[in-house]
């Protein structure tokens, strides 16, 4: 249970921080910008604020004992001789030159109240016994809080406290108007200074993963193949140094696959060379053998029977003698009928194809259908051409009689105005062209297949499946 | 590689925030050494009717001994010269002490003449104004330094070329109150002596309250001369030797009686008994020592009534204008 749960909290951890590493670069460094403004402001503003209203207080504070204490010193002489009018007019004249001063308040030794700057009554609180007891030499400061706001009260003695005391309040409206003016500009600063930090971890931004992007979508387009592709370094830090290497990298490849097509290039018209030369060489041998061997072996077979009678041989020696040199004749035929059917060249693609299925399925017993669509309008296919199908025909039939197990195959040739397409299908075991060993039979075949279509220009789409039979669709452009 | 920087990086955070911590003070401001935090929270329009008597003219009644002091001192200096005084007597006759002060000698004398006081420490002048107004009776007067009289100084600027109060004429002249003996019975009883009226004399003549503000206002230069109590001079320069820096006495009048402390002829006689018994036997016991010494007082005695006369003469004199 413990475990699972771990693991849950595992799982979660590292996709937070999978999703933390997948935000884009840009917004990391805005990110890392925004957190860094937003602490370093509230940090300055806390302290500003804070220093600004111990500063103010302390201040308030002072005027208030300050006040209080020229009051007092005001005050003695008339509280001495009991002028409760100059006390009086001496609180009237402190209210109404410091108009922060909320009130003020004459007691006598004994704690009465004898003068205040309120109309009729005072508040109750401040009529409260125990102000004379905090009664000290040097005064006391306090601060209270009232519906008023904050009040800093000093209370004075006055004669040392043989005429009484004096106390006075002083609200803190106006230094929390001063306050509020010293945040709101602290605020208005932090705000503008955001903005323009903002802008210019923008710029940087941009700065930092504008080369990084343009390096990523170079990256894409040689992953497409365009190898021609370069990144512009955008300067010589690290990523420049990194969009150089891409550069050299990109040339590189670029010139490797320049080699390579060269290569192929050169291979292909190889290829077509050795093929056409094959096909020539097996012509003329094809031709030698029925030409010369053919008709010697006929001329000797006449000789033979002809002569036979006459020479005084037994004639069962002379009928094995005619038998043996029959089969030496259908021999020399068959052999030069696989080495290029004189049919081929001599009565076009579909009459070879026809004999070829005919002769095979008389040799195998595989059933063998061909069919050949090539409206004679339309004129013989080029000899290339032909003897490509041809041979890729073969190559196929043969495949299919060697590794299939088929019970029937198809030869199918569709001729259009500009493409000769060839399908060789089979009803046999089929196979995964995926996983053909290279080394295979059916793998070297087929890729001869596509080596020589390829010479024509043509595709080879292969169809199979592992039960499925197989399916060979060769498609060659005409002109 | 990635876990060390992490770790380095979380080190460097909270070194960084521990220092911060450190360095951002968040604690209260102090003020004379009072934290200023709330100490209580008020309201200010809970109001309540303001007690609008002084305890001192109240009648809660408690009885209560009031004495008036004249203003020879400031009577901001003077109540903490008086105050132990007036708490010894009080507690002598078993009252609650009440120390009352006027801005006059005149006004001293109303307390008294209108029964607002039961005893008044007053100037010889106001003595004999009250002697003859109301009746006034002398109940002790003090001996300083072993004499039952003092005298009044002409006292100049150290500056001045004056030599007597003759070489006043035309100046600032300072004193402090007109029913004064020392600060203006005497200077004007001087020079209407020398054939001199002594209302046109000075420039200006400047009522201050007080001696010590006489003193004062002649070292500061305020006054160019002023007629002040010797007793009160001595006592003002005693605290302040530099007034001695900045003045000179250039004349001294003929020895008076000493202010005297006065009642009501309507006194409650056991009362007046008891404060009189008081004041003569203070300077037997310690208590009464203390407050004494202040006063540079020895000890009250019962004066003479013909300590008086001259004063007596002087005013008569000066205030029919013979």
């Amino acid at each position: 249970m413990m475990a699972a749960a771990r693991n849950i909290q595992a799982e979660f951890l590292s996709k937070l921080w999978w999703w933390a590493l997948s935000v884009p670069v840009h917004i990391k460094i805005l990110g890392v910008g925004a957190v860094v403004a937003l602490l370093f402001g509230t940090l300055t503003f806390l302290e500003t604020t804070i220093v600004t209203e111990r500063v103010l207080h302390r201040g308030l504070a002072r005027s208030t004992y300050s006040i209080a204490r020229s009051l007092s010193a005001r005050i003695e002489r008339p509280l001495a001789t009991r002028d409760l009018y100059s006390v009086n007019e001496e609180l009237k004249r402190t209210l109404a030159l410091f108009p922060d001063v909320r009130y003020a308040v004459v007691r006598d030794s004994s704690g009465d109240v004898l003068a205040h700057t309120f109309l009729d009554s005072l508040p109750e609180d401040l009529v409260s016994a125990d102000y004379g007891e905090t009664l000290t030499k040097e005064g006391t400061i306090e601060v209270f809080g009232s519906n008023e706001g904050l009040i800093f009260n000093a209370i004075f003695p006055v004669l040392d406290s043989l005429g009484g005391s004096v106390q006075l309040g002083i609200s803190d409206a106006g230094v929390e108007a001063e306050l509020s003016a010293v945040r709101a500009s602290i605020l208005w600063s932090l705000v503008v200074c955001c903005g323009i930090g903002a802008s210019l971890a923008i710029l940087l931004t941009h700065i930092v993963a504008c080369p990084i992007r343009h390096l990523a979508g170079a990256v894409e387009q040689i992953g497409l193949g365009n190898f021609g592709i370069r990144a512009r370094p955008f300067g010589n830090d690290e990523i420049g140094n990194l969009a150089s290497a891409f550069n050299t990298m990109a040339a590189q490849l670029e010139s490797y696959r320049k080699e390579v097509q060269e290569k192929e290039q050169a291979r292909q018209a190889l290829l077509k060379r050795f093929v056409q030369v094959q096909e020539e060489e097996r012509k003329s041998i094809s031709r030698e053998l029925h030409d010369e061997v053919g008709q010697g072996l006929s001329a000797a077979l006449l000789a033979i029977h002809e002569n036979c009678k006459y020479v005084g041989l037994p004639g069962n020696l002379c009928q094995k003698m005619e038998l043996r040199l029959q089969e030496l004749m259908d021999v020399v035929h068959n052999l030069a009928w696989q080495m290029r059917p004189s049919i081929l060249d001599d009565y076009g693609l579909c009459c070879a194809l026809e004999r070829h299925a005919q002769q095979q399925s008389e040799q195998t017993g595989l059933q063998i259908d061909c069919e050949c669509s090539c409206p004679s309008e339309l004129g013989r296919l080029p000899g290339q051409v032909e003897t490509t199908l041809y041979r890729v025909a073969q190559e196929a039939v043969q495949n299919v009689i060697r590794h299939a197990r088929a019970s029937r195959a198809s030869l199918v040739v569709l001729r259009q105005d500009q493409h000769v397409i060839l399908l060789v299908e089979d009803d046999g075991c089929g196979f995964q062209e995926k996983t053909t060993n290279i080394q295979d039979g059916i793998h070297l075949g087929l890729t001869g297949i596509k080596e020589r279509v390829a010479l024509c220009g043509g595709s080879v789409v292969i169809e199979s499946a592992p039960g499925s039979g197989c399916t060979i669709r060769v498609r060659i452009p005409l002109g | 590689m990635g876990k060390r920087i992490l770790f380095l990086a979380f080190v460097i955070i909270g070194a960084s925030a521990f220092a911060l911590y450190q360095f951002l003070d968040f604690s209260a401001p102090e003020f004379m050494g009072t934290e200023l935090v709330l100490s209580r929270e008020i309201r200010l329009d809970v109001l309540t009717p303001a007690e609008g008597e002084p305890s001192d003219a109240k009648d809660d009644g408690r009885s209560k001994l009031r004495v008036a002091i004249a203003p020879a001192i400031s009577p901001e200096r003077s109540i903490r010269l008086y105050q132990g005084l007036v708490e010894y007597l009080a507690r002598k006759v078993g009252r609650e002490p009440v120390l009352l002060q006027r801005d006059t000698y005149g006004q001293t004398n109303d307390l008294l003449r209108y029964r607002k006081c039961d005893l008044a420490l007053v100037c010889t002048y106001a003595f004999v104004r009250g002697e003859s107004e109301f009746g006034a009776q002398i109940l002790a007067i003090p001996v300083v330094d072993g004499a039952t009289t003092y005298q009044s100084f002409i006292v100049v600027p150290q500056t001045s070329q004056a030599t007597s109060l003759l070489d006043l004429r035309g100046k600032r002249f300072a004193s402090a109150d007109l029913m004064s003996t020392s600060g203006w019975l005497y200077p004007a009883i001087w020079l209407r002596n020398q054939g001199i009226g002594a209302n046109q004399f000075f420039s200006e003549h400047l009522i201050v309250g007080s001696h010590d503000r006489s003193v004062r206002s002649v070292a500061s230069g305020y006054a160019d001369g002023a007629a002040v109590d010797s007793l009160v001079f001595d006592q003002v320069t005693a605290d302040d030797p530099s007034i001695l820096e900045k003045t000179r006495i250039i004349q001294k009048s003929s020895l008076f009686g000493m202010p005297p402390f006065i009642v009501s002829p309507q006194i409650d006689p056991e009362l007046k008994q008891q404060l009189q018994s008081a004041l003569l036997e203070a300077h037997k016991e310690s208590a009464g020592k203390d407050v004494l010494a202040p006063l540079s007082i020895d000890r009250f005695v019962v004066p003479e009534d013909s300590l008086y006369d001259d004063i007596r003469d002087a005013v008569s004199v000066w205030e029919t204008g013979e």
